[in-house]
């Protein structure tokens, strides 16, 4: 079965890059607090403005530490698993990117999994633990449906942002050099991490419905920080099916097209 | 089997004034122009084939290539290898076949040579038994087990060739398309690769395609090729017959005790010989200078020689292949030297 | 100094070569920035005490300053020279007649400016007209007063660059400083915000002199004398890390001539 074919090659190599990466472990551990700082200054940020105000666009404290974490949570998995995005243009620059199309095996499958990155450890972790601060403060109900409901939403999330960022990269095969593209992205996804409440109505559509990123970080979340089951957090999944089968539909139509470099 | 019917591709490259003036007009109009990359080419090669694929640079040569790996669709015509169209049918065809780029590796960079080994008999989904069997053969043949747990980014480019062709062979391919594999290796590494490639095509009648610039190569292993210029073939047959085609030929050179007494020798050649085998007779300052083409052996002459005692010593020269692989891309076939 | 247009022009060439990626670079910067004044238009929604620190316009004013000037000195300059060392690249500029140093510092230089038209000048059009600020004398200070910190920071990315012995520490350490930099800096929040003793600790630091000083002599109410003095320790500041880097640099070519590379 091609699942189970795919799996065991995945295993496999997610297996052995890991211990290839963590070979380093110096620079594993300066790239982790790297990240962490970084994350670290939105937080402060949060923590600092929430000592003069008790709302943001209507989302208490503890709210948007949550939905922040949730956020963290998602594009950490985007990161360690599938970071070999940023990677792409050389490929396309050099033409080097035919290799990925000459063995049996699905081509993005073949690149996405070709390096895993493990700094995104730090930040997982991170998210993690500040769910679980959020969390313990809002008293949630971590019942076993919504557990359930928990990973599924940071797996649909995770598959959002992967999905957007794969379709930046997949443009590559159109404009030879999709590194802005990828990088405007991943700099727009900050739209996710806040109250989408907080926007203007123009933005609000925009990261709705054109570049669903409030879907990675803030829809989501309102599953756990309201109090009645909140319809667009539920629209999470629709959302991530039908970008993941743009993102494969788009792909596709690239590689067919893609002239590389060189005679 | 591989069949190319009357296959084409072009490409469009898009012009640009130069200087600043001319990238700025380049945001509004684009001025395209068509190349002509492949033209109405034609082959077929049978399985168990060594075919070196030639050509000047920027000849169609890497398109032709992509096009048969299946990167490429091509824009006229038909490719047909194994029974499948390489574009349409691309995950079933590349199951076999097996591909070196000699500039990048076809390896995973950053894991040991051996765990890429592994993910390959995954994919290919190679039989235990039969992917122990060919590790074996490669160790023998290319000593590769003191190399297979580094990681392919800590080799030198002779051992990561060496990784790259094992690779390749991995799976048992039919056909194994090797573009430049030999370049930049020393004599001991590409004499391991040769070594290989014409085993692996002896027992399991590998079908080899290979693009190379390097003669040595061409004289080792092919006995057939393909040449290609402009985007079409110019040439398409034995490496022996091109010499012909190109009018150099063996020369063998007569060393008489005394140069004066030529006379004997001359007719006796001459009048063994036809004058199409044995196409002229030079006299040298200490030599003689005979001339042969391909209808007769060296051994033919020099048999029907030898009994004249008149002979110090004797030399041979072969047909010089990079002399004629040079003259044939000048586009000079089919004229008398 | 025909040598030092040269080396800009040639490096502004390769970063504006591809206009897609500078447009790219443009539009992301834009939507940057507008994401924060969105965030921050948000913050200040309510019926808080926020204003009380200090109010929306000024908020955004800072802000905006702060970003526009760290993006314009943020110039990976760092990543570059640590690659040349990588590679053994850095040989060769030992031949040439221009320093290693000075060619690098010409390259930052080429950085910014392309900086400043993808990002610091749209941010300053917008402040100039929304704040209607005054270009009085301070302006020219302003101006030789980022000069000055450009000439901080490079010697900061100098030091970094030539300590870091891997890519992927090479990007923890870029990324820390850049992280590290910004939030002191007060591009990221104001920094009137934090706390009052952590205010007055940075004052000592060379942040201070990277990004307060230029935003204050733009912005604040001092006279000409204080101003005056500001640049001086500004320009005091920059003299220690020129010596400091140099003195680092000296060494550690010292190491890679001696062990080859």
């Amino acid at each position: 079965m091609a699942i189970k074919r795919y799996a065991s090659i995945y295993l496999k190599l997610l297996n052995v890059n890991i211990k290839s990466k963590l070979e380093f472990a110096a620079d594993f551990w300066i790239s982790s607090i790297g990240l962490i700082l970084t994350n670290l200054t939105s937080l402060f940020t949060l923590y600092f403005i929430f000592q003069h105000i008790p709302m943001l666009g209507g989302v208490s404290y503890y709210d948007t530490i949550f939905i922040f974490s949730f956020f963290t949570i998602s594009t950490s998995l985007h990161q360690i698993f599938f970071d070999n995005i940023w990677s792409i243009w050389i490929h396309f620059i050099e033409g080097s990117f035919i290799k990925y199309c000459l063995r049996p095996i699905d081509s993005m499958f073949y690149y996405l999994t070709e390096s895993i990155d493990p700094k995104g450890f730090s930040q997982l972790i991170l998210g993690i633990a500040l769910m679980a601060y959020s969390g313990a403060n809002l008293n949630l109900n971590w019942s076993f449906i919504n557990i359930i409901f928990l990973v599924v939403l940071l797996l649909c999330a995770t598959s959002i942002y992967t999905s957007l960022m794969t379709i930046a990269a997949a443009l590559g095969f159109w404009i030879t050099d999709p590194f802005e593209v990828i990088s405007l992205v991943n700099r727009s996804k900050d739209f996710g991490k806040y109250p989408i409440t907080i926007f203007n109505n123009a933005t609000k559509f925009i990261i709705t419905f054109v570049l669903p990123l409030g879907f990675v970080g803030f829809y989501p979340s309102t599953f756990f920080v309201k109090d009645t089951i909140n319809f667009m957090s539920l629209m999470t999944v629709p959302v991530a099916l039908i970008l993941f089968f743009a993102q494969r539909l788009i792909w596709k139509a690239g590689l067919n097209r893609y002239i590389p470099a060189g005679s | 089997m591989i069949q190319l019917e009357n296959v084409s591709k072009s490409f469009f490259i898009v012009k640009k004034a130069p200087g600043l003036g001319g990238s700025v007009k380049s945001l509004f109009v684009r001025n395209k122009e068509t190349v002509e990359a492949v033209k109405k080419i034609d082959f077929t090669i049978a399985d168990g084939e060594i075919v070196g694929l030639l050509g000047p640079n920027g000849a169609g040569k890497s398109t032709t290539i992509k096009m048969m790996t299946g990167i490429l669709r091509c824009d006229h015509g038909r490719i047909n290898i194994n029974g499948r169209d390489p574009f349409r049918e691309r995950m079933k065809y590349t199951k076999d076949i097996g591909v070196v780029f000699g500039q990048r590796t076809q390896l995973w960079w950053e894991l040991p040579v051996i765990e890429s080994f592994d993910i390959i008999r995954k994919i290919y989904d190679v039989e235990m038994a039969e992917y122990n069997e060919r590790l074996k053969l490669f160790d023998e043949m290319l000593g590769i087990n003191q190399i297979i747990h580094k990681p392919v980014r800590n080799l030198s480019l002779g051992q990561r060739m060496l990784c790259d062709i094992a690779g390749a062979f991995l799976h048992n391919p039919r056909i194994a398309f090797l573009d430049e594999p030999t370049i930049g290796l020393d004599l001991n590494i590409k004499s391991k690769i040769r070594e290989l490639i014409l085993a692996m095509n002896k027992k399991f009648k590998t079908t080899i395609i290979l693009t190379t610039h390097d003669i040595s190569d061409i004289k080792a292993l092919c006995e057939r090729i393909i040449v290609i210029d402009k985007g079409s073939i110019i040439y398409d047959g034995n490496l022996s017959e091109i010499s012909d085609l190109v009018g150099q030929n063996q020369e063998v050179g007569i060393y008489l005790e005394n140069i004066e007494n030529n006379q004997l020798l001359i007719s006796a050649v001459q009048s063994e010989f036809a004058p199409d085998e044995v196409l002229d007779i030079d006299v040298r300052e200490d030599y003689l200078n005979i001339r042969i083409s391909n209808k007769i052996t060296v051994s033919q002459l020099m048999g029907h020689i030898l009994r004249n005692e008149n002979i110090k010593d004797f030399t041979i020269s072969e047909p010089d292949v990079e002399y004629v692989i040079r003259k044939v891309y000048a586009g000079e076939l089919g004229n008398e030297d | 100094m025909g040598n030092a247009v040269k080396f800009i022009r040639l490096n502004m060439m390769i970063k504006l070569s591809r206009k897609e990626s500078f447009i790219f670079s443009l539009f992301g910067n834009i939507i940057f920035f507008f994401l924060t004044y969105q965030l921050w238009h948000g913050i200040y929604a309510g019926d808080s005490g926020i204003s009380s620190v200090l109010n929306f316009e000024a908020v955004i004013l800072k802000l905006f300053l702060a970003m526009g000037l760290a993006s314009f000195l943020n110039t990976n300059i760092e990543w570059f020279i640590s690659r040349d060392i990588l590679s053994g690249n850095i040989q060769k500029y030992l031949l040439i007649p221009e320093k290693f140093y000075n060619v690098k510092f010409f390259e930052t230089i080429g950085t910014s400016i392309c900086n400043l038209f993808s990002n610091t000048i749209p941010l300053f059009i917008f402040i100039f007209i929304k704040f209607k600020i005054e270009l009085n004398l301070s302006f020219p200070l302003f101006l030789f007063s980022i000069l000055i910190s450009l000439i901080i920071i490079y010697n900061i990315d100098l030091i970094i660059g030539l300590t870091s012995f891997h890519t992927e520490a090479i990007w923890g350490i870029s990324t820390i400083k850049t992280a590290i930099i910004a939030f002191l800096a007060g591009a990221v929040i104001p920094l009137e915000f934090l706390p009052l003793g952590f205010q007055n600790f940075l004052k000592y630091t060379p942040f201070e002199y990277i990004y307060q000083v230029p935003i204050k002599l733009l912005t604040s109410e001092a006279n000409i004398n204080e101003k005056m003095m500001m640049l001086l320790m500004q320009i005091i500041c920059g003299l220690i890390l020129t010596a400091l880097a140099k003195i680092i640099f000296a060494h550690s070519v010292k190491k890679i001539t001696i062990n080859g590379g």
